[in-house]
């Protein structure tokens, strides 16, 4: 498994020991450490942008006000994973249980069926070994990437760009997302 | 068997309508390629998070800290679900709390009217936040004299059904820019014209077969007004520290940021507006907002005029009915909300047309799920041609129903924003309806209960008025109706 090194730092311990004894303001390092990777944890577990967000937020702050039960020096990291986790399963239960509709229904039954499969939140490195398979990508994906991700240009630039038609961009991004699940999954059956 | 293609086409948002349903259907039915689509989606939306966090994350991170610094936990998740939709170009309405526990006593009673959505930890924070406001709000609205006296009508109009009298109210002689804004050439007061070409609603995106809904203002987009005897309280935008204006307002006005993250503060002139959307308190008497924008609401209330922060950039303000209006009559143009998915997309891209000003591109993911085919956009003006007798239309001659449907062929109804309902539950509740309407009142028992059902009837023979321009406003020609907005009144 990958060392979650910056979660166990020292400093970071000094600050969780600071927010246990009062310290409010000592949190917000903690949030800006920690945020990027949570929303992306979420993401992949539950697809749905304003529920990343909304449960990003409700994880933080049950972690704010259950700071108490942490023991400083251990990983915080994981344990906003598992919290989040707990979260994701109640949010994804409730709208399998809301659905009428067939289809939503099904989507919510996969998620649902998804998070009891894999390694525990705690344990999981699925955003770490994510950006381990970005890195490895040949240059043409890279530059996909770059344009649909981090720049978030629209499909007609990037088919301008690229030379490509609309359709071939769809169809590469396509292949990108498979390809990186696979990467991700092969990483995680190698560290299990 | 699905095939790549189809799937690819599915996440791009390509399909038409019909063959979206039918890939749906068979996604249904055939795990692998539904945990292919989860996957895809899975994918998408972590990579943007995590190659372009800056785009979305200092709200975010502001939320967590307000939170942490909140006293109940209720409040600030509740908080941060309103400003994401808000930011995300939803209307503030698709907000349902995520569900914990059950509660008892008095919220079993509150939960006949609200639904099931009450039986949240979150919806009850709602429900007592709102009552709190609107504590409030009452108290305020007994501070300003001339309010009251121009709302003494409104008091005393009480919402009952038809009786079978036509209401036939005298023109005021001036009126209030809070309760009935804007300009009296604006297009929220100009009436249909003779000159109005219609079109039937085409399938595809807004089918009118789905019904309508009637939301809470007061919930959707509170309003506060100055007063001369609160203390002051300062509007930041997020991120600085001279602030835009300082109003004195009520408590309730900060207090409302629990409930709503869209406010709407009416300067102590009676005419100034201040948006404030994602709206929250911070320490003592300040409010922050991510987008704060001032209109003047004697104006046109369309952009580039009144730009509103919303997707649209027609102000949720616009067309929503006072509680006197529901007994009419109601002389301006109503505005509705609606699902994407009843929005058409246009060849160019938009989704818009006169008088919006835009159309809720920035989020990537909303486009995708709007119609592909129709002929209502946002900004869309339609009505009931004058050929249908709305005598028949089962709705009386006077009540709520009746002025809704008079209004909707005298004046018409304007498509003001589009919301995702996707996880709207109070919308599934209601069936989905593609129309919502907003209206002042305090609890759903304030309206007559055969509303809805009278107003799905009537709303089936709404068309497109296709030639609604702004030389052409309401389709041009002679007013159905004599325009009456009066002057505005004089400020003490």
């Amino acid at each position: 498994m990958l060392a979650d090194a910056t979660t166990n730092s020292a400093a970071e311990a000094a600050l969780i020991r600071a927010v246990q004894a009062g310290d409010t303001a000592a949190f917000e390092p903690l949030v800006e450490t920690h945020l990027d990777h949570l929303r992306a944890f979420i993401a992949l577990k539950l697809p749905v942008a304003h529920l990343v967000d909304e449960l990003a937020h409700e994880t933080f702050v049950f972690a704010f006000r259950n700071l108490a039960g942490f023991t400083a020096g251990t990983s915080f990291r994981a344990w906003l994973r598992a919290i989040a986790a707990n979260l994701i399963r109640a949010e994804v239960q409730r709208y399998a249980r809301e659905q009428q509709n067939q289809f939503n229904y099904a989507r919510a039954r996969e998620l649902e069926r998804s998070l009891m499969t894999g390694p525990g939140a705690g344990e999981s490195a699925e955003v770490e070994h994510l950006r381990e398979c970005l890195a490895s990508l040949p240059p043409h994906m890279q530059e996909l990437v770059e344009l649909k991700y981090a720049q978030d240009q629209p499909i007609e630039t990037i088919a301008a760009k690229l030379a490509r038609t609309e359709n071939a961009v769809w169809q590469a991004l396509f292949r990108l997302r498979a390809q990186l699940k696979q990467c991700v999954e092969e990483k995680i059956g190698r560290a299990m | 068997m699905i095939s790549d293609d189809q799937l690819i086409a599915y996440l791009a948002g390509t399909l038409p309508v019909e063959e979206r349903a039918r890939v749906e259907t068979e996604l249904a039915g055939d795990p692998e390629a539904l945990r292919r689509v989860l996957d895809q989606e899975r994918f998408d939306v972590a990579l943007k998070l995590l190659l372009n966090p800056a785009a979305t994350r200092a709200p975010v991170k502001a939320s967590v800290l307000a939170g942490i610094r909140t006293p109940t936990h209720d409040a600030s998740a509740e908080a941060v679900m309103k400003r994401v939709l808000l930011e995300a170009g939803k209307n503030a309405l698709a907000y349902h709390p995520p569900k914990h526990d059950s509660s008892p006593g008095l919220l079993a009673t509150l939960a006949a009217a609200f639904g099931e959505w009450i039986h949240t930890s979150h919806a009850r924070f709602l429900v007592y936040g709102s009552l709190t406001v609107l504590l409030y709000f009452a108290v305020s609205e007994l501070a300003i004299s001339r309010a009251k006296r121009l709302r003494a009508d409104e008091r005393g109009a009480r919402l009952e059904p038809s009786v079978g009298v036509v209401q036939t109210k005298a023109v005021p002689t001036s009126r209030d820019p809070v309760s009935w804004p804007f300009a009296a050439d604006s297009p929220w007061n100009t009436p249909i014209g003779s000159g109005a070409q219609f079109a039937a609603v085409q399938p595809g995106g807004l089918d009118l077969t789905t019904g309508i809904m009637v939301v809470s203002a007061r919930l959707s987009h509170p309003i506060f007004r100055e007063t001369t005897t609160d203390a002051p309280v300062e509007l930041l935008l997020t991120g600085q520290s001279a602030p835009l204006a300082t109003l004195r307002l009520p408590d309730a006005a900060l207090a409302a940021t629990v409930t709503s993250r869209n406010l709407h503060l009416i300067a102590a002139d009676g005419f100034t507006l201040y948006e404030v959307f994602g709206a929250q308190r911070s320490t003592g008497r300040v409010l922050t907002g991510n987008n704060i924008k001032r209109h003047d609401l004697r104006g046109s209330g369309v952009p580039p005029d009144f730009a509103s922060a919303k997707g649209s950039g027609l102000t949720p303000f616009a067309g929503s009915l006072t509680r006197a209006e529901l007994n009419g009559p109601i002389r301006r143009v109503i505005g509705f909300v609606a699902p994407l998915e009843a929005i058409a997309a246009k060849a160019d891209g938009t989704a818009h047309v006169w008088p919006a000003g835009r159309s809720p591109a920035n989020n990537p993911a909303l486009p995708s799920k709007m119609a592909a085919r129709g002929n209502v956009h946002l900004g869309s003006l339609l009505a009931i041609p004058a050929s249908v007798d709305l005598a028949t239309l089962g709705v009386g001659s006077s009540g709520p129903a009746f002025e809704i449907a008079r209004a909707l062929q005298d004046y018409g109804i304007y498509v003001k924003d589009a919301f995702d309902g996707e996880w709207f539950t109070e919308w599934h509740q209601a069936g989905g309806p593609h129309l919502i309407i907003c209206a002042d009142f305090d609890s759903p028992a304030d309206l007559p209960p055969n509303l809805r059902a009278q107003l799905a009837l009537v709303i089936r023979h709404l068309q497109v008025v296709v030639n609604n321009g702004p030389q052409t406003i309401g389709g041009g020609g002679q007013p159905r109706v004599k325009a009456s907005a009066p002057p505005f009144i004089t400020q003490p």
